[in-house]
């Protein structure tokens, strides 16, 4: 259907508006990352007793180069998977979970930029990829831990 | 009609109608009734549709290569005169366009299985099923349980009759060298992956042979004494025997296309390997995706079994094949009159 598609940015996204449910993304994917909406959102948020009119999330749909890839309540029947907060980098602001992470242990950045933080780090520090035996070419890279840290 | 026709046409159409009602409440409510979750976003609907694309595949494989086609809309009567082809010899038209055909039938039927396996087995993601094996052993198993269909078919409308008894012969070796071949190309794929031998592949095998062991054996020794049984003229000369074979085969099959599910999903993809400590693998969880008061989200095993309105749907379209062949068999011109 051609719903995930990569981002110019590198980020893989899915398309919501061309997604059919089919789950053969979650099958193909080793890393487990994708999710399906099961059920409507809007039906797990009732049941999970939440106080009244809280919504946790961005507030609103985001199109990212005019496609469907965020929505506060995804309707049943799609696959959703991280979008690295494409609302915010569209902005120029930083992820979510970067902005939150208390340890600050989180980056993000240009790896076509070999002077960007992100890259210097994966060079300097030895960084690896999950599964890269798998021939996905991932571009979230994790960074061993210093000797002192170990 | 006869009465036992009727009863079983009402029988069929019930249970094709409760599922019916079972799939609209299923499409209101969502993909949360039948028991999948993330880390098992497919289940028995899809072993349901490689083992029916499998029957059907292996059917007309059948039927292409032995010329069995037999155009019998020039024998159409009543209403169905409108349908009818208006051919002088019925016979040569149905000989010339059944070769023409045929050729063509069996490349697309072979090429809709092959597809059907590459679905899975070019899925690198999932060691089970990542074998090259996959799609030869798809066709193998669909040309035995095709076969076994056309018997058990044949077997029910003419009977088990001495004139049939050539026929049945040779499906009957079909059947067993389709067997033989199947049960080659999945201790292969056993083998290996046996043998490769990481820790991947040590919980697939744990999962395979011990959480599944008893399926496994089902689906060996249903197959072999089935398609053993099916060789021997003493059974087939009765009717009851090479129908419970045949029963017994298909039931084989069905467990060997479920069984494709579990080893696939039941583990986690995601391992790792804490700094590269030996004999140190971590199952990373992920989100199952449905939410529970008081049980955690993530997951990292999960063990996949049916639930009731996906065994009820999954009935309904066998409800609704049965209903089908029930209806050609009384309203089309499709069995041969015996001559008294």
């Amino acid at each position: 259907m051609g719903a995930t598609y990569h981002a110019e940015d590198g980020a893989v996204l899915i398309d919501y508006e061309l997604c059919i449910g089919c789950r053969y993304c979650m099958s193909a994917c080793p890393y487990g990352v994708r999710q399906f909406n099961w059920e409507d959102p809007a039906e797990t948020h009732k049941r999970s007793e939440y106080q009244d009119k809280y919504h946790y999330g961005y507030p609103e749909e985001h199109r990212h180069e005019g496609r469907l890839v965020y929505m506060p309540m995804q309707p049943k029947g799609i696959v959703e998977k991280c979008t690295f907060c494409s609302q915010y980098r569209d902005k120029g602001e930083l992820p979510a979970c970067v902005q939150g992470c208390p340890g600050k242990a989180r980056f993000v950045g240009d790896l076509d930029d070999p002077d960007s933080e992100v890259s210097k780090m994966i060079k300097a520090r030895h960084a690896f990829t999950l599964l890269p035996e798998k021939g996905t070419k991932p571009t979230v890279f994790y960074l061993p831990p210093k000797a002192k840290e170990v | 009609m006869s009465v036992k026709m009727k009863r079983s046409m009402w029988l069929c159409g019930g249970v094709f109608l409760v599922a019916l009602t079972a799939w609209v409440y299923q499409l209101r409510q969502g993909l949360i009734l039948p028991n999948m979750q993330n880390s098992s976003s497919w289940g028995l609907y899809i072993s349901g549709l490689a083992f029916f694309v499998g029957n059907a595949a292996g059917g007309l494989v059948l039927t292409s290569a032995i010329y069995l086609y037999i155009l019998l809309l020039p024998d159409l009567t009543g209403k169905l005169t409108r349908l009818a082809i208006k051919v002088d010899n019925p016979h040569e038209f149905s000989e010339k366009w059944a070769k023409r055909l045929a050729p063509v039938a069996m490349l697309f039927t072979i090429g809709i299985h092959v597809v059907t396996a590459w679905i899975f087995s070019t899925q690198g993601g999932r060691d089970w099923w990542f074998s090259p094996a996959m799609a030869p052993d798809f066709v193998s198993v669909a040309m035995a349980v095709g076969t076994t269909v056309v018997l058990l078919a044949e077997a029910l409308a003419y009977g088990t009759g001495e004139k049939y008894q050539d026929a049945y012969a040779i499906l009957a070796l079909i059947i067993f060298m389709a067997t033989c071949v199947h049960l080659f190309l999945m201790m292969n794929d056993l083998v290996i992956h046996a043998w490769y031998g990481n820790g991947e592949t040590h919980r697939i095998m744990e999962i395979a042979w011990g959480d599944f062991a008893w399926a496994h054996i089902f689906e060996v020794a249903s197959l072999v004494v089935a398609a053993v049984l099916l060789t021997q003229k003493a059974v087939r000369g009765s009717l009851p025997l090479p129908m419970l074979s045949c029963g017994l085969f298909i039931a084989g099959v069905f467990v060997h296309r479920f069984l494709i599910m579990p080893a696939a999903y039941n583990a986690i993809p995601l391992t790792m390997v804490p700094f590269s400590l030996p004999n140190t693998h971590r199952s990373l969880p992920i989100a199952s995706g449905r939410f529970f008061r008081g049980f955690s989200t993530f997951v990292d095993q999960y063990s996949y079994m049916p639930s009731s309105i996906e065994v009820i749907i999954l009935l309904g379209i066998v409800a609704y094949a049965l209903l089908l062949v029930l209806l050609a068999i009384d309203r089309l011109p499709i069995l041969m009159k015996e001559k008294m």
